[in-house]
């Protein structure tokens, strides 16, 4: 009957996880999850350690297929599509530990990003001409504008492994929105960062989200920023969700406090 | 200021291209020894040879030990061509190109599941497959006995007679091999295999089908060897399983690796290097590989990175390229060393 309704008034939905189940040989890493990211949302995914928020991150980006349930993307089946694929269809993601094309610059790391919307190809590397270097030119410049969103502009020439480890995060975000993502996965895009740089963070998730009116999921531990950002957040536990809702939904939710080690505020402690 | 040190920067280099190929245009004339061109003319095939394993080894980062196997593969191919079926020179290496490029197309399908070790073993196992096919279909390459006989090329009444047009043929086959693997490297898909080279997950990730990508360097660099064996069929004439071993896809990987992994200087001065050094002990007999091998571990100690290894990247070359053409403005960086750590 909701669902019915739903499909009625609202528009597709960007991404639609529905009852999906990842088995690794026994393990059962995530239990009938099922929850929806609409057009522009930002939603959060939290849980304790081990709750399975990066494998079905990995069944979002295709590293994983789900063992039961579909993953709809714009509508879309996308179970069985390989990560590259996923990434033209418009679905980007930075990852947990950094992973850089470290030997090459900055501009190249996002220009290597781009280059899934290239359609220059091998035979246009070789013939050249006119038509190629404009396509180049107009490349490059919208690398360069991913760069400035993420404030990289001064390290362009820079290796991207020189660049200190804050730093490193946000290129890797100019580097998935270089590939000209419509939904944007981050895995722990604020750790290792210092309170500075979490601040500066939270201000470019906001202006991703609201200017380049990206739809991002996060998986986050700092429950501070969580809260702060997300518009929607889902909780997994054991690799089943507990809870769903909004951060003050979420703050109030008795099965999510039990969850974070039954203290009485967890929330409170985990931010440390 | 800026604008000047850019143009003399451009300058110079356009002027020692311009020198460089001077000298190697008029050489011909100047030396006369038949025994100098023979061993300019077995450069300009190593300067081939390692500039296509480049591109998979250096580049994609595929370790590869079997290029031989392409060099051969071209050669016969060729042979058989212009003997069997009496096809023209001109038809006939471009032809070896293409078939040699579709082996390379099968021994690019296995990085689907192998990389590093496990793919050299498989690269090592393809050279020797081909070296045996070679010896013992005596139907078709009569074994160990060779072919023979591959008449020389003819370009329309001209037919090449002494070793000097032979060396401007590979100097034009070299020098287009230059160009074609520059505007590789330095393009988007060039940029696409250092990434895969990197980090596959990563490449993955933002797009790139990685498969693709090995298997496109693996046929490109397969076609670039299966020209130069062809070459290498028409100037010595005669072909045999001898010439194509383990030991000759060794050497090519040494001069890739000692001359510097993904660089194309690098390999074009390891060819050159490694090329010449036999040569130059030739006066040793049978002591000069001991001395050769003595030497490639002192290199190895004091160059690890190879004689010209890949320059730390700066300024991304298609950018430079775009900006030298005033396409593209470089105002919005600053030079390099004035990074400030803003932590």
């Amino acid at each position: 009957m909701e669902k019915l309704l739903n499909r009625g008034v609202k528009s597709v939905k960007v991404l639609d996880i529905q009852n999906v189940t990842i088995r690794f040989g026994g393990l059962e890493a995530i239990r009938d999850v099922s929850f929806s990211a609409d057009e522009g949302q930002l939603l959060a995914i939290i849980g304790p350690n081990g709750a399975g928020k990066t494998t079905i991150f990995n069944a979002m980006t295709g590293v994983y297929q789900p063992t039961v349930g579909q993953i709809l993307f714009n509508g879309k089946l996308i179970n069985g599509l390989k990560p590259n694929q996923l990434v033209t269809m418009g679905v980007a993601r930075t990852f947990q530990n950094i992973r850089l094309f470290s030997a090459l610059t900055v501009l190249e790391n996002v220009m290597v990003g781009s280059q899934c919307r290239s359609r220059e190809g091998l035979w246009g590397a070789l013939a050249g001409g006119k038509k190629v270097a404009a396509n180049r030119v107009k490349s490059i410049q919208q690398c360069r504008e991913f760069i400035e969103i993420v404030g990289l502009t001064d390290y362009l020439d820079e290796l991207a492994t020189n660049l200190p480890y804050g730093k490193q995060r946000l290129l890797e975000i100019a580097r998935a929105l270089a590939t000209g993502c419509e939904l944007l996965l981050l895995d722990e895009p604020a750790a290792g960062m210092n309170a500075v740089e979490r601040e500066e963070l939270v201000a470019l998730i906001r202006r991703i989200s609201k200017e380049l009116n990206k739809t991002i999921i996060l998986i986050e531990h700092d429950i501070n920023l969580v809260m702060n950002i997300s518009e929607h957040i889902v909780v997994l536990d054991h690799g089943e969700k507990i809870a769903e809702g909004t951060p003050g939904e979420i703050r109030t939710n008795q099965k999510v406090i039990e969850a974070y080690l039954g203290s009485e505020d967890p929330l409170e402690q985990e931010v440390v | 200021m800026e604008h000047l040190a850019r143009f003399t920067l451009n300058w110079r280099n356009k002027t020692a291209t311009l020198v460089l190929l001077a000298i190697l245009l008029v050489i011909p004339l100047l030396v006369s020894n038949e025994y100098y061109i023979h061993v300019l003319i077995t450069l300009g095939l190593f300067v081939i040879l390692s500039l296509s394993l480049n591109l998979v080894s250096g580049y994609t980062g595929q370790l590869s030990i079997g290029h031989a196997a392409f060099y051969g593969i071209g050669a016969y191919v060729t042979a058989l061509l212009m003997l069997k079926l009496n096809v023209s020179f001109l038809l006939a290496l471009p032809a070896s190109g293409l078939v040699t490029a579709f082996f390379g197309l099968l021994l690019g399908l296995p990085t689907m599941r192998l990389a590093g070790d496990y793919l050299a073993i498989v690269t090592l196992g393809f050279g020797e497959i081909v070296r045996l096919v070679l010896l013992n279909w005596d139907k078709v390459t009569r074994g160990p006995m060779g072919l023979p006989g591959i008449p020389a090329p003819e370009l329309g009444t001209y037919i090449f007679m002494s070793k000097t047009p032979f060396y401007y043929l590979v100097l034009v086959l070299a020098l287009l091999t230059v160009l074609a693997m520059r505007r590789i490297v330095n393009s988007g898909f060039g940029l696409s295999l250092i990434a895969v080279s990197q980090d596959e997950l990563a490449a993955e990730a933002v797009g790139i089908n990685t498969l693709r990508c090995k298997i496109s360097s693996f046929i490109i660099s397969a076609f670039f060897a299966g020209v130069a064996g062809g070459f290498y069929a028409v100037y010595i004439s005669f072909v045999s399983p001898d010439s194509f071993t383990f030991m000759d896809s060794i050497m090519v990987l040494e001069m890739v690796v000692l001359g510097g992994l993904a660089s194309i200087p690098g390999s074009i001065i390891g060819a050159v290097v490694l090329g010449l050094v036999p040569e130059l002990l030739r006066f040793m007999a049978e002591y000069r590989m001991l001395i050769f091998g003595a030497l490639m571990v002192v290199i190895v100690i004091f160059k690890p990175d190879g004689f010209w290894s890949a320059r730390k990247r700066t300024r991304n070359a298609i950018m430079k390229d775009l900006v030298a053409r005033n396409m593209l403005d470089g105002k919005t960086v600053k030079p390099r060393g004035e990074v400030s750590e803003s932590a």
